[in-house]
């Protein structure tokens, strides 16, 4: 039984180390990650942490709402920020930014909802990502738009729909 | 305070003493396959068997270990968007409530909707409503009988290692799901309107080419008579999911 036991345990933490984005413990985070944080987003609580591992290089992914909105930052080991994703509402584009995007997509759909607007590294190489519902030519369901801080398009890509698993398998 | 003690250890025997209950212990393997069609559609195709692995002797009556069903479910799934689909099947079932009934034969459609949401950042849960058209046939009465059946499944699942579920991962999933009963033919009257309820919940593990695998214990009530006396089933379920998507078998290296 405890050899069963202690097989199960190594074949988990093995799994635990080899694969990214897994979850870690608040206590486990580097001090330097918590202190970006601290400094840059003060009053932030609730945070989740994650661990990604990209090209041999691990990185922390911080999960948090932060003054009503949705954040969610990439940090090395080091403290250095890498990336920052925050879920905004599309009223809060600056308004030609906004204007210029609203054009694209009106030439670009036949007809679109959008449903998510994530601003991305406001601070260095800023990009607008939209999740749109829409009707592209013959091509109707769910696409990633991106545009740059003034608005121009950059690229569309259709996303792949999935069934929804079945939790009983039928 | 004694008095009430005594009155819910009464109710209690009360129920032990007239109930008769069938309990039977079993194992309920399946293979579960969805493959995609176009952007659109997608297809499901789920297999199981299940047993009484066990014999026992239950009011003087000797229930051998038997199969007590088994079950094909071909089903046509509607992609609408990544929270809504609808789907469709002509399903076939051989069944048996216990190991001393006989077999009953059925052709089973249904038609279902499933809408699901994240919770708590990373986990999901699904709301399913399935209607089904039973076409039951007893193979030792010869009698047919056609029963309208409505089920709601709540279904959650959770990935243990981080925020997705991506491959040698563990993951947790759990539903509940109520069967009621709608028709009352004459050929097969109903005992209960709410008829059915099954429990699960299950650890699993998403293999890098082998599909999910996921083991866990299944709990089936159902009542049987009028007197509402339940079939209680105890299976260990062990499912196994594989997806098939023919576009990436044509080009392996895009």
């Amino acid at each position: 039984m405890k050899k069963a036991l202690l097989l199960f345990a190594f074949f988990f933490s093995f799994n635990a180390f080899s694969q990214s984005d897994k979850n870690i413990r608040n206590k486990n985070v580097p001090a330097l990650v918590k202190q970006l944080i601290q400094k840059t987003y003060p009053n932030a609580h609730n945070i989740n942490y994650y661990i990604e591992k990209q090209n041999d290089s691990t990185f922390y992914e911080a999960v948090f709402k932060y003054q009503k909105d949705n954040y969610t930052l990439l940090i090395s080991s080091t403290g250095k920020l890498y990336k920052t994703e925050i879920i905004i509402l599309y009223d809060q584009l600056p308004l030609p930014v906004k204007d210029t995007i609203s054009k694209d997509l009106t030439t670009r759909f036949e007809k679109y909802i959008i449903t998510k607007v994530e601003q991305v590294n406001p601070h260095h190489e800023l990009n607008y990502e939209l999740t749109i519902i829409g009707k592209m030519g013959h091509k109707e369901g769910y696409f990633e738009v991106y545009y740059n801080r003034q608005g121009s398009f950059i690229s569309v890509e259709e996303e792949t729909l999935k069934s929804i698993p079945s939790n009983s398998g039928f | 305070m004694r008095k009430v003690f005594l009155v819910i250890v009464t109710t209690c025997l009360n129920f032990l003493c007239f109930s008769q209950n069938l309990n039977f212990y079993g194992f309920f393997p399946s293979y579960s396959q969805i493959g995609t069609i176009n952007r659109r559609l997608d297809y499901n195709f789920f297999a199981s068997v299940n047993n009484s692995a066990f014999a026992k002797t239950l009011a003087e009556t000797y229930y051998p270990p038997k199969i007590l069903q088994v079950y094909f479910q071909p089903s046509i799934i509607y992609k609408f968007s990544p929270n809504l689909d609808f789907a469709a099947s002509i399903t076939y079932n051989y069944q048996r409530i216990n190991p001393d009934a006989p077999y009953v034969k059925e052709w089973r459609p249904w038609q279902q909707v499933v809408f699901s949401h994240t919770i708590l950042t990373r986990a999901r849960l699904s709301h399913r409503v399935r209607f089904e058209q039973r076409f039951q046939k007893n193979t030792l009465t010869e009698v047919q009988s056609f029963v309208l059946r409505l089920r709601y499944q709540i279904g959650y699942m959770m990935p243990l290692q981080g925020k997705t579920l991506d491959t040698n991962e563990f993951y947790l999933n759990a539903y509940n799901e109520s069967y009621f009963t709608l028709s009352n033919p004459a050929t097969n009257p109903r005992v209960a309107f709410y008829s059915e309820n099954w429990t699960y919940i299950g650890i699993g593990y998403n293999t890098a080419k082998l599909g999910r695998i996921e083991i866990g214990p299944l709990y089936q009530t159902a009542y049987i008579n009028p007197q509402h006396d339940r079939r209680n089933l105890c299976l260990l379920q062990l499912l196994w999911v594989t997806t098939f998507n023919p576009k990436k078998r044509i080009n392996p290296k895009s």
